[in-house]
C-alpha cells in the first residue's frame, strides 16, 4: 500500500485547528482548572499561591449556611416547577397537536418566550408582581384574595420565582412533548376511535402511555435546567431575594467568585464541581431514558407493522 | 484508451472482494461488469476510478501505470446509481462544475456544457434544479457531467437501477447511442443480465470476486465457461437436470434414462448436470427419451411447455401440430446448440 | 360480535362527528386561548406599559391600554439617561462577531468530523459530546480569569472569543453533513475537486437550512446573554443591551414605566426575528431542547 503524502495526512488538523484551540481554551481548560481549584485550599488567583491540597473547600461549602439554603431552595424549586409545568405542558401540547386553526397565532404566543431576553421579560414580571400596583394582585383582589407580597417578603419571593419559572420553562417543554406526540402513529387513534373510545379515555389509555418515554425525558431535562436556576433572581429581586434568602446553587457559585471581595475561587469551584456531579447523574439518567425510549419505539414500529399486515 | 488489469486483488480487513483479476479492455469498447450483488464489480469500478486502491496488482491506462494515481489525475468520468447531482445547482451549473474545477474559462465551459446537454437531450432544461427533473433526465444530466471534461474512460455504476422498467430500456439505448457517438471507452456495472446483453461489446461476468468469463454477449450465452455462467444468463433460466456419466453417456435421474448426449474423457460415475436452453428442445415422439406434459402456456407468439423430465420439471419452446394435453407422454430430443454438461461439484463444463 | 351492530355503531359515530360544533372542540379552543393570553401577557404588559405615564402605570384598577399610545416620553428618557443606542450597536457587534467566527469554526470542524479520515475521530467526537453536559456556569469562573489575563476584560473581544466555537452547533451540522450521500463527494473527487472547494461549493450551499438554524440559535443566545457580559465588561461603551438594561434598573431608580420602555427596546429585535423565522426557530429549538 502507498502512504498518503504528509500534507494530505495532516489536512484534518487544519480544519479542526480553530475549533480545537477555542474549545481547549474556553471549555476544556476551564473544566480542568475548576476541578483543580476546588482542591486547592486558600488559593490566590493572582499569585497562584495556596496553603494546602485537600477537601477543605468542600467542607467549608457544605457547612456554609448560604450553601445549605441554596440546596434547600433549589430542590424546593425543582420539585415544584418541574411537575406543575409538565402537567400543564402535556395538556397544552395535546391540544396543540390536534388539528386546530390559528396555528401561527398559537405558536407565536406559546413559543415567543424562548427567543426573548429572560432579563427583560423578568422585569415585566416584576412589574406584574408589584405588591401595590401589580396586575396580579389586582386580579387576586377581584377574586377576593388578599394581596401577596411577591416582592416584599420571603415566602412571596419564592411564589413569584415558581410562577415565573413555570412560565419560562413551558415553551421548551411543550415543544419537546409536541415532537414526541408527532412520533405516535395515528393508527392507534384510528383503532381506538373505531372501538368507540371517548376522548378522555384515549388520552389516558393511549396518549399518555405512548408519550411516557418523552415525558420522562422532558422531566429529566427540565430538572437539569431548573437545577441551574439563578438568572431569574436578577430581574425579580436584583439579587438573592429581599432577605438574602433566595440563594440557589448556581447563584451561590456566582456570589462566591463575583460578589465576594476578594473572590472565593476555591469555594465557587467546589460548589461548581458538586453541581457537575449532580448534573452528571441526571445526564446519565437522561441517556438511559433515551436508550429505553428508542428501544420502546423500535418495538412500537414492529407492532404497528403487525397491525397493518393484519388489516390487509 | 486501452485498459490493462493485471492480477488485481482487493482485500478489506479479512475478506477478499476481488481476487486475482486480469483483463484487457480494448479502446472504444463498452464493457459490462456483470454479476450478482457482492461479486466485487463495484469494488472493481472504484479501483478503476481511483476511489479505492488495489491491495495487489496493477492497472494500466494505455501504457501509464495508474494503480495508485489519485482520481482527479486519471481523467475518468463517473456516473452513479443515485446520480449524485448537486441539488443546489442548476443543470447547467452541474454540467459546468468539472470544467470550473479545471479552471476552464467561463465562456468555453458554458459552450461545452451546452454541447453536452444537446448530446444527452437535456438542452431544454438547463436552468432547472435536479429536484425538478425525472429520474431519466437526472441520469442524462449525470452522464453529461461525466462526459463534459472529455474523460479517457467513462464509468457507469448501476446507472439504470433507480429507473422504472420502461425508462430503463429507453435509457440503456441512450447510453449506447451516446457511447457510440463519443467513442469513449466505457465500463458499465450492472447486475441485470438483460441490460448487459443488450448494451455491451463485451461482458465480464464475476462471482465472489473472481472473473468467470470475459466474452462477447452472445458467446457468453452460447458457450458458457461453467455452470455459474450458464445459470446466470438467459430468460427463462436454463433448465438443469441431474445426471451421471456412464460409458461416455449422460444418464438422467434416478432411473438413469439415456439422454442421448455424449461426453468425452469423463470418468464413469461422475455426477453432472445436463443444462439446456428452452429453445434447444425438440418434440420428437419417436425419441426414446420420454417426458410428461404438465402445462402449456402461450406467451405471445410462442408456446412454452412445462414438462417433467427424469423427475424434474423443465420448460421448452416446442412446436407441435396438435395441442399438448396435461399428463400426455411425449418424446423429446436436443438440438446441437444450447445443450451443456457440467460437473455437479466444480461446475466445470464437459460439453 | 355481529357485524351488524358494529356497522350501526360506526355510522352513529360518523353522525356525531358531522355535527357542526362539538363541545370538545370549543373547550380545546377556550383552553388554548386562555393559555395563549397568559403566555403572551408579560410582553403585552411590557410594551403597553412602555407607553403609559407614571400616573397611569400606578392606577388601580390598572388600565389595559395606554391613554396616549403615542406617548414616547419613556423611550426618550431611556435614550437620554443611558446610551441605549451604543448598547444596541455593541449587541449587534457581539452578535455578528459570534456568528461569523462560530459559523466558521463549526463548518470546518463539522466537515472534518463528517468527511475527513483521521485516527481517533470517533473517540474525539464522543469526548466532545460528553463535554456538552458540563454546566456553563462552571466554565465561566476560569474564562473570566482568562479574559482578564489577556487584558481583554471590558472589550467587545471578551464577548466574542469564548463563543468562537460550539460543540452543540458542530454536532447539529455534522449530522446534516453525514446525511449527504458519499457519491456526491466521490463525483467531485473524480472531477479533481479539492476538499476545500467541495466544502464551500457543495456542502455549505446544501446545508443552508441547517446553517440557518444554527445561526438563529446562536443569534438568540448571544443577543439575550446577560450574565457573561455583566461579568466580563463594565464600562458603558462596551455594555450590551441586556446588561445595559440591568444597569439602567440598578442605577437609574426603578420606575416601571421607564423600565418597560427599556425592556421593550431589548425585546423588539428578537420578536421581529421570531415573527419572520418562526418555523426555523421552532424546529431548531426542538432539537436544542434535547441537549438540555
Amino acid at each position: 500500500m502507498i502512504r498518503k503524502p504528509f500534507l494530505e495526512r495532516i489536512k484534518p488538523l487544519f480544519y479542526l485547528l480553530p475549533f480545537i484551540i477555542s474549545v481547549s481554551i474556553f471549555t476544556l481548560y476551564p473544566i480542568v482548572n475548576v476541578i483543580r481549584m476546588s482542591f486547592l485550599e486558600g488559593y490566590k488567583y493572582l499569585t497562584g499561591a495556596y496553603t494546602g491540597i485537600g477537601l477543605g473547600n468542600y467542607e467549608k461549602v457544605v457547612s456554609d449556611p448560604f450553601f445549605r439554603q441554596a440546596i434547600n431552595n433549589t430542590f424546593r424549586y425543582v420539585l415544584l416547577v418541574v411537575p406543575i409545568s409538565t402537567v400543564i405542558a402535556v395538556i397544552l401540547a395535546n391540544l396543540l397537536n390536534q388539528k386546530v386553526r390559528f396555528q401561527a397565532f398559537f405558536q407565536t404566543c406559546y413559543f415567543l418566550p424562548m427567543v426573548t431576553s429572560s432579563l427583560a421579560v423578568g422585569l415585566s414580571w416584576r412589574f406584574m408582581f408589584n405588591d401595590k400596583f401589580g396586575i396580579i394582585n389586582y386580579v387576586l383582589s377581584l377574586m377576593g384574595i388578599d394581596p401577596v407580597q411577591f416582592l416584599g417578603n420571603a415566602s412571596g419571593n419564592f411564589i413569584a420565582l415558581v410562577i415565573f419559572g413555570i412560565w419560562a420553562i413551558l415553551p421548551n417543554t411543550i415543544i419537546l412533548l409536541l415532537s414526541g406526540l408527532q412520533n405516535i402513529d395515528p393508527l392507534y387513534y384510528t383503532a381506538a376511535k373505531v372501538d368507540g373510545a371517548k376522548t378522555l379515555r384515549i388520552f389516558f389509555r393511549i396518549t399518555v402511555p405512548l408519550l411516557a418515554p418523552t415525558i420522562m425525558l422532558v422531566i429529566i431535562i427540565n430538572m437539569i435546567s431548573t437545577f441551574k436556576m439563578y438568572h431569574e433572581l436578577f430581574p425579580l429581586f436584583n439579587g438573592p431575594g429581599i432577605a438574602y434568602n433566595m440563594f440557589t446553587v448556581v447563584y451561590y457559585i456566582y456570589y462566591e467568585f463575583r460578589v465576594m471581595t476578594p473572590p472565593k475561587y476555591g469555594y465557587a469551584s467546589a460548589a461548581a464541581v458538586m453541581l457537575l456531579v449532580i448534573v452528571f447523574v441526571f445526564t446519565m439518567l437522561q441517556r438511559a431514558v433515551q436508550a429505553w425510549s428508542r428501544k420502546e419505539r423500535g418495538e412500537d414500529v414492529k407492532q404497528v407493522k403487525r397491525h397493518r399486515d393484519a388489516l390487509r | 484508451m486501452k485498459i490493462r488489469l493485471e492480477n488485481i486483488v482487493k482485500r478489506f480487513d479479512d475478506n477478499t472482494a476481488v481476487d486475482d483479476f486480469s483483463a484487457v479492455i480494448e479502446s472504444g469498447e463498452l464493457v459490462t461488469l456483470l454479476g450478482p450483488s457482492g461479486c466485487g464489480k463495484s469494488t472493481m469500478l472504484n479501483m478503476l476510478s481511483g476511489i479505492l486502491y488495489p491491495t495487489e496488482g496493477k492497472i494500466y491506462f494505455d501504457d501509464d501505470d495508474v494503480t495508485y494515481m489519485s482520481s482527479e489525475k486519471r481523467g475518468v468520468g463517473l456516473v452513479f446509481q443515485n446520480y449524485a447531482l448537486y441539488p443546489h445547482m442548476t443543470v447547467l451549473e452541474n454540467i459546468c462544475f468539472p470544467l470550473e474545477i479545471k479552471k476552464v474559462p467561463k465562456k468555453e465551459r458554458i459552450e461545452k456544457a451546452k454541447k453536452m446537454a444537446e448530446l444527452v437531450h437535456v438542452e431544454g432544461m438547463l436552468n432547472r434544479k435536479p429536484g425538478q427533473l425525472s429520474g431519466g433526465q437526472q441520469q442524462r444530466v449525470a452522464i453529461a457531467r461525466a462526459l463534459v471534461k472529455e474523460p479517457r474512460l467513462l464509468l457507469l455504476d448501476e446507472p439504470l437501477s433507480n429507473l422504472d422498467a420502461r425508462l430503463r430500456i429507453e435509457m440503456r439505448e441512450e447510453i449506447r447511442r451516446i457511447q457510440l457517438e463519443t467513442g469513449v471507452t466505457t465500463i458499465f456495472v450492472t447486475h441485470d443480465q438483460e441490460e448487459a446483453m443488450s448494451i455491451s461489446d463485451h461482458i465480464i461476468l464475476m462471482k465472489l470476486g473472481v472473473l468467470q468469463q470475459y466474452d462477447k454477449p452472445q458467446y457468453l450465452y452460447d458457450q458458457p465457461a461453467n455452470c455459474f455462467v450458464a445459470d446466470f444468463l438467459g430468460n427463462p433460466p436454463i433448465n438443469k437436470v441431474e445426471g451421471v456419466v456412464e460409458g461416455g453417456k449422460v444418464l438422467l435421474g434416478e432411473n438413469k434414462e439415456d439422454s442421448q448426449i455424449k461426453v468425452k474423457d469423463v470418468p464413469d460415475g461422475t455426477p453432472v448436470y445436463l443444462s439446456f436452453r428452452s429453445e434447444s428442445v425438440i418434440l420428437d415422439n419417436k425419441s426414446p427419451l420420454r417426458a410428461k406434459v404438465v402445462l402449456t402456456s402461450v406467451m405471445g407468439k410462442e408456446i412454452i411447455t412445462s414438462f417433467v423430465l427424469a423427475g424434474k420439471e423443465v420448460r421448452g419452446y416446442m412446436n407441435s401440430d396438435v395441442e399438448l394435453q396435461r399428463d400426455q407422454e411425449i418424446g423429446i430430443r436436443f438440438k446441437k446448440t444450447g445443450v451443456f454438461v457440467f460437473d455437479r461439484e466444480s461446475g466445470e463444463r464437459y460439453l | 360480535m355481529s357485524n351488524k351492530s358494529r356497522d350501526t355503531e360506526m355510522r352513529s359515530d360518523k353522525h356525531t362527528s358531522k355535527e357542526p360544533v362539538s363541545v370538545g372542540k370549543i373547550l380545546t379552543y377556550v383552553v388554548l386561548f386562555i393559555g395563549s393570553i397568559i403566555m403572551i401577557f408579560p410582553f403585552y404588559w411590557m410594551i403597553t406599559g412602555a407607553f403609559k405615564t407614571y400616573q397611569e402605570i400606578n392606577l388601580i384598577p390598572p388600565s389595559l391600554f395606554p391613554n396616549n399610545p403615542f406617548n414616547l416620553e419613556n423611550f426618550i428618557y431611556a435614550f437620554k439617561t443611558a446610551p441605549f443606542g451604543r448598547y444596541f450597536i455593541n449587541s449587534t457587534l457581539a452578535l455578528l462577531g459570534c456568528i461569523v467566527t462560530c459559523s466558521f469554526t463549526t463548518i470546518l470542524a463539522a466537515y472534518a468530523f463528517s468527511r475527513l479520515r483521521f485516527p481517533g475521530r470517533e473517540f474525539i467526537f464522543s469526548l466532545l459530546l460528553s463535554l456538552m453536559m458540563v454546566p456553563y456556569e462552571m466554565i465561566i469562573i476560569t474564562n473570566y480569569r482568562t479574559i482578564v489575563g489577556w487584558k481583554l476584560h471590558d472589550t467587545i473581544w471578551a464577548l466574542i472569543l469564548p463563543f468562537m466555537s460550539s460543540i452543540f452547533y458542530t454536532y447539529i451540522l455534522k449530522g446534516f453533513f453525514d446525511s449527504v450521500p458519499e457519491s456526491l463527494y466521490q463525483a467531485a473527487k473524480v472531477d479533481g475537486c479539492s476538499d476545500w472547494k467541495y466544502l464551500w461549493r457543495v456542502m455549505v450551499p446544501m446545508a443552508k437550512s441547517s446553517l440557518a438554524t444554527i445561526i438563529l440559535l446562536n443569534a438568540i443566545a448571544t443577543w439575550n446573554s446577560f450574565l457573561w457580559p455583566m461579568i466580563a465588561t463594565n464600562s458603558k461603551t462596551v455594555r450590551t443591551l441586556p446588561f445595559g438594561l440591568y444597569a439602567f434598573m440598578t442605577e437609574g431608580g426603578q420606575r416601571n414605566d421607564r423600565m418597560m420602555a427599556a425592556s421593550t427596546i431589548v425585546v423588539i429585535p428578537m420578536i421581529i426575528i421570531f415573527l419572520f423565522a418562526r418555523k426555523y426557530i421552532i424546529s431548531g429549538m426542538s432539537r436544542g431542547g434535547i441537549k438540555g
